[in-house]
């Protein structure tokens, strides 16, 4: 176990950083929508140039980028290929038994591109946004849920904990491991089941400190008085600015002309 | 909601969130387009003890953490484990079913259902049914019997949801 990495934020402060989290979210999940109701390039061409200019705007390295895109990179080109070889239509070229078509190109490079943009814009999103910033974002979104028995409140607190909590545990799980290897476990060798089952001495120790940490957490938790999401304040209010407002109607205006290109001949 | 579940909650939440990536490479499978780590559904097996409702938000939980620190297809397939971990803990609260056998049910449900949601990211039905469904299965069965192991050693069982050394409430 080298490094970890969890998530992609970045800490910075262009304008992407101060947008408050529901204004990109609503955002994305828009983009994410729009991507699939597009039918051509013309209207795809709206959208890069939409993501685009989050990427200029963001100030993202481009190795974040293509990091995002590195773990869906052979199911891009898998689906590219099976796209272009397997669409039935006009051929274009054939070699033997392979035939390339022309409907098999344009739907390829349709999701090819759909694609790479859906990943480009969740990766501006959590590049820009920390993950606390995140879960108060959900919280506010899942609220109008709450009526129909969706606990928005415990969910975001939930999040908030397990995120805070991901570096202590990977500490602790690094700290068990050496001292399972100091009195001799070797956890890299043998086949993958030998691996499976030496994996347990390492999961019990984990699993058992994280419950007595929950435990510790929910009294400590109970005798602060915590008592839900009902009445409860935040020391950072979300709090919707005019660039809100304006990243908003300019997003949802381009995404809009994306959907009537849907029609273009 | 009381505290104690969304401590417990939160805690295996951030397990299903840091196996996959701790033990990528070591533990982890690769057969493509089909990729998995092994133990990382044994914290969403194990919140079937405390109930649907600690289930429910691990499954979630995973599924926002994947959204946010992986990518979407990772994060549909672990929205599948809201499904069965729910049902999996309903099983074992209200029907009295053994944690094995809640394990047991709810295999072909997850197995089907990982097949399923990959399909509308460009996967082949027969790599979505083939490779990702018996996959998920061989995997499932894999995390149960850690699962049941790490369940029976720390002393976890249904009706006794507490942790080690700490009386249940």
């Amino acid at each position: 176990m080298n490094g970890i990495m969890l998530g992609q934020y970045i800490p910075g402060n262009t304008v992407l950083h101060r947008l408050d989290p529901r204004t990109k979210m609503g955002l994305v999940f828009a983009y994410m929508i729009v991507l699939f109701v597009a039918r051509n390039f013309l209207g795809l061409a709206v959208l890069a140039v939409l993501g685009l200019a989050g990427v200029v705007l963001s100030r993202a390295p481009l190795r974040s980028l293509v990091n995002g895109l590195r773990p869906m990179l052979f199911l891009l080109l898998l689906s590219f290929v099976l796209q272009v070889f397997f669409t039935p239509g006009q051929v274009v070229w054939h070699w033997g038994v392979v035939h390339v078509t022309s409907e098999g190109m344009h739907m390829a490079l349709l999701v090819a591109t759909r694609l790479i943009l859906l990943i480009m814009a969740t990766s501006i999103l959590t590049i820009t946004t920390s993950p606390v910033a995140l879960t108060d974002g959900i919280e506010y979104l899942l609220s109008p849920f709450v009526p129909l028995g969706l606990p928005a409140h415990e969910l975001a607190m939930m999040m908030t904990i397990a995120l805070r909590f991901i570096p202590t545990l990977y500490e602790e799980l690094d700290r068990i491991m050496k001292a399972q290897m100091a009195r001799g476990a070797d956890f890299t060798g043998g086949n993958i089941l030998r691996r499976v089952r030496n994996m347990v001495p390492l999961l019990v120790p984990l699993f058992i400190s994280s419950l007595r940490r929950a435990d510790d957490l929910a009294l400590a938790m109970e005798a602060r008085a915590y008592r839900g999401g009902q009445g409860r304040t935040r020391l950072r209010e979300l709090a919707m600015a005019r660039r809100d407002w304006a990243f908003l109607t300019a997003g949802l205006a381009m995404m809009a002309v994306a959907v009537v290109l849907r029609w273009w001949p | 909601m009381r505290a104690r579940d969304i401590t417990i909650g939160a805690l295996l939440t951030a397990m299903a969130i840091l196996i996959p990536v701790a033990f990528r490479g070591w533990l982890q499978v690769y057969y493509p387009p089909f990729s998995a780590t092994l133990g990382a559904h044994v914290p969403v097996m194990l919140s079937m003890i405390f109930g649907p409702g600690v289930a429910a938000m691990v499954g979630i939980g995973s599924t926002l953490g994947f959204l946010l620190t992986m990518s979407p297809v990772i994060a549909a397939r672990a929205a599948v484990h809201i499904v069965w971990a729910v049902l999996g803990a309903y099983l074992i609260k209200s029907r009295h079913w053994s944690f094995t056998w809640a394990l047991v049910v709810t295999a072909p449900i997850h197995a089907l259902g990982e097949a399923l949601v990959v399909i509308p990211f460009g996967f082949s039905l027969y790599n979505a049914g083939v490779v990702v469904g018996v996959g998920t299965l061989i995997h499932h069965t894999i995390d149960a019997f850690t699962s049941v192991v790490l369940a029976r050693v720390a002393g976890l069982s249904a009706s006794k949801a507490g942790a080690p050394g700490v009386p249940a409430p």
